[in-house]
Parts: structure tokens; sequence; C-alpha cells
């Protein structure tokens, strides 16, 4: 193809695009915006209730002479968040753990830092460098995998770019290693060693390119930070697979069955020597689903979170298994006015057979009958949660000093960090 | 109401080029138009502030690409955390194009992002090294390697079907 051909496809392109797109009525600009007043008064008006009722019970007490310091300024609504706020947080057991916290300076994305702290007794945190390799694109942010007591990677991405970025550290992330990761992995291993999680990769690249036509999951190991295939995989499309094994050291992969395209699991009770897969028989109106399994008590409880009317992330579908995986039954289908709706994680297994489910109307809901139907709790913990190797980790959106962490689902306690 | 005549004309004629410019950064035509649409209520909330910068269309875009990444951010946090993939889909407008399309997507991201903002965007090339963060060299260095590669895809394609 010449040049001057691949220019005249570009501009009828450019065209094609710019005529296709709706221009909506500029009057919902001005809609748009007044709305916006609003909610800015409302957060306004709710910045300084609080501020009210905190300066006057005090007083009321008599106990305290008021501050005569200005009261605080209302919350920051420029367009970016300063933070600090959590990128990712990771624990090892209840003792070991790592945390990225990012700040942006003056609300700009792209003046936005990053700081890495580790903690060896669970509640001291300090500083370590974060390595970012100079291959890295300049905002991209920091992902980690938390092998051991003192080993860790972090995989810098950015736009789900196929090219990985890596970085691993054996000393508690005091000096880094960058790690070679190829597009496509090729090396093998019979099964996953203690330890080592499973991680995103690509399975097949579109036409030689960087972009990835067939997701898959490859073994992060522990040791070299290195990425390898399971020589025994699961036979599924669009696979996804849990990080870390469920408490019971069952390891779950979620997929498209080949032949039906309906949703399937696949669970490793060998740690990834061989497979039990099962068709759900849950096609799905979409082909993009959040899936996560979880154990409790010899059960195992499997949910999809995909898009419901008015929301991109409802809790599609909730399955149960009492046999390892060799059947499942669907125990929760969404319906209007059903809670809950609109979720940010899959729901949590507690060892007494309770489900417990964060929403990010800052409402937590339980089940005690395999998650057919759920009730407010009496306790809230942040907006979404999600198992690492050394428990369950729930985390508030704009958090940036402290998590609700669990070994078991059940009991939770507050994590100070930093 | 003359102030808001010329906003409205701002809005006329560099709505879908931001749209664009967001598409590059996000990838999905719906998210997109959503963050444009918020970028421009954000800047008629400011338009006294907009009509006094050098270029107002400058001001909005800058606001587009900061609703973005905060967006992409956002987005990326939730796709690892529910275990999700890339949803590839394709925005009205490229039918008639679809070669192209899947050729410009298969570019990695860094290729994809410049052809985006530079040939449908319409946006000079050193605006692009702004948004995407990188020097004015890098850009046309990614935008020449980009061209190569899709005039390579585009004749082979050619020669499939002629064969």
């Amino acid at each position: 193809m010449l040049d001057s051909d691949l220019d005249e496809e570009l501009t009828r392109l450019r065209e094609g695009v710019r005529g296709a797109l709706p221009l909506p009525a500029f009057e919902q600009v001005v809609a748009r915006h007044k709305q916006r007043v609003v909610r800015r008064r409302m957060q306004i008006g709710a910045a300084v209730a609080v501020l009210v009722v905190s300066l006057a019970i005090p007083l009321l007490r008599g106990q305290l002479v008021p501050d005569p310091k200005p009261p605080a300024a209302p919350p920051d609504t420029s367009v970016v968040p300063t933070g600090p706020f959590f990128n990712d947080v990771d624990f090892f057991d209840a003792d070991h753990g790592y945390a990225i916290r990012t700040t942006c300076k003056s609300g700009n994305a792209r003046k936005c830092t990053g700081e890495l702290l580790a903690t060896s007794d669970g509640s001291h945190w300090e500083q370590r460098p974060l390595a970012k390799p100079e291959s890295a694109p300049s905002w991209s942010r920091g992902s980690l995998e938390v092998l051991g007591p003192e080993e860790l990677t972090i995989d810098w991405g950015l736009f789900e770019n196929v090219h990985i970025h890596r970085t691993h550290s054996v000393d508690g992330g005091r000096t880094w290693q960058t790690v070679d990761v190829p597009d496509v992995v090729t090396d093998t291993v019979s099964e996953i060693p203690e330890n080592a999680s499973l991680v995103w990769t690509c399975a097949q690249l579109v036409g030689g390119g960087t972009t990835c036509a067939e997701r898959g999951f490859a073994v992060l190991l522990p040791g070299s930070g290195r990425s390898a295939l399971l020589a025994n995989q699961p036979h599924l499309n669009a696979m996804v697979a849990g990080e870390v094994p469920m408490l019971d050291g069952r390891w779950w992969v979620a997929g498209r069955d080949p032949q039906t395209n309906s949703w399937s699991l696949a669970i490793s009770a060998d740690n990834g020597r061989s497979w039990t897969t099962t068709k759900l028989g849950f096609r799905g109106s979409v082909d993009y689903l959040g899936w996560s399994v979880a154990s409790s008590g010899g059960t195992l409880y499997a949910s999809a979170i995909g898009p419901l009317p008015n929301t991109s992330n409802g809790l599609a579908a909730i399955f149960r298994s009492t046999d390892g995986g060799r059947t499942w039954q669907q125990t929760w289908q969404p319906a209007d006015g059903k809670e809950p709706r609109r979720v940010l994680q899959n729901p949590v297994p507690g060892e007494n057979g309770s489900l417990t489910i964060n929403t990010p109307a800052s409402t937590t809901y339980t089940s005690g009958d395999g998650g057919r139907t759920f009730e407010p709790a009496k306790r809230s913990y942040g907006d979404y949660a999600y198992r690492t190797a050394g428990g369950f980790v729930s985390v508030s959106t704009d958090a940036s000093e402290a998590v609700d962490f669990s070994p078991d689902g059940i009991d939770w306690w507050r994590i100070k960090i930093g | 109401m003359a102030n808001e005549d010329w906003f409205a004309q701002l809005y006329q004629e560099s709505y879908r080029s931001l749209v664009l410019t967001a598409y590059a950064l996000l990838r999905d035509m719906g998210e997109a138009e959503e963050v444009t649409q918020e970028a421009f209520a954000v800047a008629y909330g400011r338009r006294g502030r907009v009509s006094r910068a050098d270029s107002p269309e400058a001001w909005v875009r800058k606001v587009v690409v900061n609703l973005a990444r905060r967006r992409w951010r956002r987005r990326a946090t939730l796709d690892r955390i529910l275990h999700r993939g890339v949803e590839q889909t394709v925005p009205e407008g490229f039918g008639e194009h679809l070669d192209l399309h899947a050729a410009i997507r298969s570019l990695g991201h860094e290729y994809q992002a410049a052809v985006v903002l530079h040939y449908l965007a319409d946006l000079p090339v050193d605006e692009v090294a702004s948004i995407l963060d990188v020097p004015v060299g890098t850009v046309k260095s990614r935008l020449s390697r980009a061209r190569a590669a899709l005039a390579a895809q585009l004749r082979t394609e050619e020669e499939v079907r002629g064969a």
C-alpha cells in the first residue's frame, strides 16, 4: 500500500467516525452543569454539617474551647483527586503486607507519585523504594503480587497493553531487579509451586501485533518472578484465574466452553496438575463478567459481576457447589428491587457458612442461606474486598490511611498503613 | 447570551475531536462520550475562565484528558479485582473501515494512541506529545512505525483477498 493510499484511508476513517458520532444538544451540557452545581452544594453542605456537629458536641458537653483556627475547607472537587489513595494492598500473611499509595500534585494526573509501604509485624509500616523501570510509561500504575514474606513483584502496565514491565524483589522491596516478561509466555511448569500466584497473561496476539486476542493466565514463579504456563491448563476460552488458592488450598479458573460458549468453572485440588471442569449452563447476556470462586467449610461459592440495567457492576449470579465443583446450583439471580445490586466485589464466604458483600453505597450485606437472600449487616467494611494470600482485604475507594483485614472472612480488624 | 453563543460554538466545533481524544486514552467510545460531556459541563461552569484562555479548546481538552485518566485508573483497579479482561468493541463509524480499524487495534497501545490522536482527532504532533507526556520526537517515531505497520497489514489483507 502506498503512503498516499494510507493517508486517504485514514482521512476517510476520520470522516466516517466523526460523521457517525452523535452530537448531544447543547442544552444537555447546561443541564449537566446544573446537576454538578447541585451535587457540589450538597457535598459542601454535608461537610459543613459534619463540621458543625463536630464542633457543637464538645461545646455542649462543656469539655472543649472552640478551636480558633478557620473551619476546614470544603471537600476538594477538582477534576482530578489529589489523593493520596491506595493503588494496591497485598498481604502474604497477617504480619507481612505491602501497599502502593499514590499522590497527585495539584490535581494533575501526570504528576502522580507512588510510594511503597511495607510491614513485617502487621502494624508498623515503613517506606521502601518503588523502582519503576525506565521503560514503563511515565504514569503507569503498579500492581503488586506478594510471593513470600519478603518477596514481591510489581507489574507496571498501561491500558491493558500486553507488554508487562515487571520488577522483582526478594528482600522486602529494599532492592529490585527487572524481569523480562515475553508478550506471549511459552515456558511451562507441571504444577503451581508453593506461594506462586496466577496472573493475567495474553494467550494469543492479534495478527502478530501487541493487542491481545485471547486472554489467559500464567503462573508467577517465586524465586525468579518469571511467568510460566501450566503444562495442563483447562481447555477453556477467555480464561480468568484466582490469583491465590482458596482457603482450602484449591485453585479455580473460569472461562468459556469452546463448543457451547457457556461459562464454565475448572477446579484443581492438586496444584494445577489436573482440573475438574463443569459447564454452568449460564450464558449471561455479555462476554464481560468478573468471576470469583471461594471456599467455606467444604462448600464452594462462585459469583459473577457484570452489567445489569442501570449499572455496569451488578451482582449477576451466585453458584454453590457441595461436591468439590463437579456440580453447581445457581442460588442468586438479580431482579428489580433486589439488593445487593450494584457491587464492586464478589461475595466473601466465612467459615461459618455466611456470605458477605460490600457495596459502594456503604452498605454491607450478609447471606445465611448460601446466597439466596441477603440482609444488611450491622457493620460495613469499605467499598470492595478481595482475597490475598494472607486473607481478605477491604478497601474504601478514597482511603489512604487504613484498610480492613480478615484472615477468614469473619473476623475483621482495621490496619493503619503508614 | 452572547457569552453562551461562543461556548455553544466551541462545543459544536470541538466536541467530536475531543471524544476521539478521550477514545485514544480509554479505547471505549461510550466512556469517551461520557467523559467529554462531563468535561464540557465543567467548562461551562467556568466559562469566564475558559473564554480568557489562549485556546478554549485546549482548556477543555486538558479537562478531558484528566477525566479520562482518572476514569481509566478506576477501571484498571476494578478490572484487576474483578478478574475482568479487555472488552473489544467496534464503535459506530468504523463499519466501512473495519480492516483499518482492526489494524490500528493490533498496534501497541502507545502506537494506537498516537495514531488516533494525530490522524483521527486531528491533533498536531506537539499536542499529541503533550497529551501522552512524551517528547515530540517519540511521537514522530511512533507515528512513523505505526504507519509502516498499518501499511504492511493492509497490504497483506489485500494480497489474501486477491489470492
